[in-house]
């Protein structure tokens, strides 16, 4: 094919795409702010999509250590991988807030193109970013590359201009939201939120500057890594859980509120302090031993508390929704995240047996089941519940067409999350137990345990198991694009623990 | 205060042992609330008895991991944080649910 033949077949698919989003925005079953959250979850399913498959090439490399060797190197391939994964959970985190923003205020989204404005520049600036991760793996390191290229900090190595870009839209988000709640009603939610986005915005800046002494820099850093993480998007997925659950399950505003309340002061009794347990080894006085320690042995307790939470609910309300996709990964959140963040945290959280575990797989592991049982899942629940919209409120429940999709999704992506999970714990066990107990963390040490068979052989289960997973995030995609269509039963009307065919 | 790693031969009874305080933890909490809902006495002494294997992970967590000094005060805390946790949720729900209107709220009260 000639150059002008590519011209013309990408100008067709072009005016194709705008004709597509001319119709999508002429959509009457969504508000200004719910095309907006529609964006920010396209977006997001494409870079969990990312996530997938450079998850699987650098799982490939563990068991091919010369695959893709100086074409796709592994820390490349293992940066996008990550950094994939925490922007797609942003970008389903602030759609989420559009989407649920202007029946919470009661009002128009304040500021509405000024958000659309920022969606396109930050997912410009996202695509930017990652075209020179892979373009420029190699090279020295100095303040050019610290300003364009990577800024080297491990999980946020966005380089100082997306940096600033990243936080200009955070704030530009929070006008939309702080402004919106202004202009219409405030609720118990609408406070959480707008304190907990100053702080997402405020601690993303502690991992903006630059200190030589490398332990001084690592305190700060984990200000953005742990205090992101256990803290401030804990709270943002409690109000959008909070939400959800009104919606889903017509659970009574007090009751979610109340449990808001709650949750915020377990977040500050356990999880801020929490954050001593990334303090063990980087330099700081030894008294962070002793806080790490403690506060992150209460960090499962929340979890403790959802399920007696959850059995009186459901001795005492109906279980009854239209939307089965959403409350079933609405459930898988709920085990998920008991599992990933209490059970495989709390394994190895205290600093006599961390010393041992600290960065090898069990890390992987523990990381890998916490931010999918704990943030993936209700980012997809929150997709089904804007898909459901988008379709015109139809009938998702039981019987819907071609329902085996979303549940063998589900299936796959809970088993092969789960599978890789367990796969990684063998390889960690093991890295601990002969790279650090046994060779005492000697460069020796750490290829003897990356040789042993035990280890070997969990990275090619881990790989089956990705691969069961990607499968099942490729089903999820298509689903997201097909469920609902051609329904035309209407939804059940959910309010205040009554539902109304 | 410094400490004392935990002994390559009990590496697999601090993992097991750890995970087993959740899980005993969530166990004891879990049919604890159920004996609440479903007035049974034998769901009530397997609340108990999964608290008891709860103390007894504790116990051998603390061994393992040497703890002494301030950190039996850690195991002191999860022991009995533990053991009223689950209670002091179990009031927060009946003291947030109380103007619903009534399903089964009461003591063996039925399941949709």
């Amino acid at each position: 094919m000639t150059l002008q033949t590519y011209q013309e077949k990408a100008a067709v698919y072009w005016s194709n795409c705008k004709q597509r989003h001319a119709k999508f925005m002429a959509n009457p079953n969504l508000s200004g702010g719910q095309k907006l959250a529609v964006h920010y979850f396209t977006v997001a399913m494409v870079l969990f999509m990312a996530q997938l498959l450079f998850g699987l090439l650098a799982g490939m490399q563990f068991i091919f250590p010369s695959f893709l060797y100086e074409i796709l190197d592994f820390n490349v391939n293992r940066m996008v991988h990550i950094n994939a994964m925490v922007v797609w959970m942003l970008y389903g985190f602030l759609g989420s807030i559009y989407w649920f923003l202007e029946e919470e205020s009661g009002v128009p989204i304040v500021g509405l193109k000024w958000g659309h404005l920022a969606f396109w520049v930050l997912t410009g600036a996202v695509t930017i970013v990652v075209l020179v991760y892979l373009l420029i793996q190699i090279g020295s390191g100095d303040d050019t590359s610290l300003w364009l290229i990577n800024e080297g900090r491990e999980y946020i190595e966005a380089p100082r201009w997306a940096d600033i870009g990243i936080v200009i839209v955070i704030l530009v988000f929070f006008y939309n939201v702080t402004a919106t709640f202004a202009a219409g009603k405030w609720s118990g939610i609408a406070g959480v939120l707008t304190l907990d986005l100053v702080a997402l915005a405020g601690l993303y800046t502690a991992g903006m500057f630059y200190v030589t002494n490398i332990s001084v820099d690592q305190y700060w850093w984990w200000w953005v890594i742990h205090l992101w993480v256990e803290a401030t998007w804990e709270v943002l997925v409690g109000c959008i859980m909070a939400w959800s659950l009104m919606k889903l399950l017509g659970v009574r505003r007090k009751v979610v509120q109340t449990w808001l309340y709650i949750e915020v002061a377990l977040m500050f009794g356990s999880g801020i302090l929490g954050l001593g347990h990334h303090y063990f080894w980087i330099g700081t006085p030894e008294y962070w031993f002793t806080i790490g320690g403690f506060f992150s042995a209460l960090e499962p307790i929340p979890l403790v508390a959802m399920v007696v939470h959850s059995i009186y609910d459901s001795g005492a309300h109906r279980f009854k929704n239209s939307n089965h996709p959403a409350l079933t990964w609405i459930i898988a959140h709920a085990f998920g995240n008991f599992l990933g963040a209490g059970v495989w945290g709390f394994m190895h959280t205290l600093p006599q047996i961390n010393l041992y575990t600290h960065g090898t797989q069990w890390s992987a592991s523990h990381g890998h089941l916490a931010f999918f049982g704990a943030y993936a899942t209700i980012n997809i629940a929150f997709f089904y519940l804007a898909a459901q919209q988008v379709r015109g409120n139809v009938w998702m429940g039981g019987d819907l067409a071609n329902g085996w999709r979303w549940k063998t999704a589900a299936v796959l992506l809970n088993l092969g999350v789960m599978g890789m999970t367990v796969a990684l714990l063998i390889a960690g066990y093991e890295q601990s137990f002969i790279e650090r107990a046994v060779e005492g963390s000697t460069w020796a040490g750490y290829f003897a345990a990356q040789n042993n068979h035990w280890f070997m052989q969990a990275m090619v289960w881990r790989m089956v198991f990705g691969l069961m997973t990607a499968v099942g995030g490729g089903l999820l995609f298509w689903d997201l694009l097909e469920i609902g269509k051609g329904e035309t039963r209407p939804a059940a009307i959910i309010q205040n623990d009554a539902i109304t065919d | 205060m410094l400490i004392e790693p935990v002994a390559l031969s009990d590496f697999f009874l601090s993992f097991f042992s750890a995970a087993m305080i959740i899980l005993t933890a969530t166990v004891y909490a879990g049919l604890f609330a159920w004996a609440k809902i479903s007035a049974r006495r034998s769901v009530y002494w397997g609340a108990w008895l999964a608290y008891i294997i709860l103390l007894v992970c504790v116990g051998i967590f603390s061994i393992v991991n040497n703890f002494s000094g301030y950190w039996l005060l850690l195991s002191l805390t999860m022991a009995l944080g533990y053991a009223f946790m689950p209670r002091l949720i179990w009031h927060l729900c009946v003291a947030t649910h109380t103007l619903e209107p009534k399903h089964s709220h009461h003591s063996g009260g039925h399941h949709d």
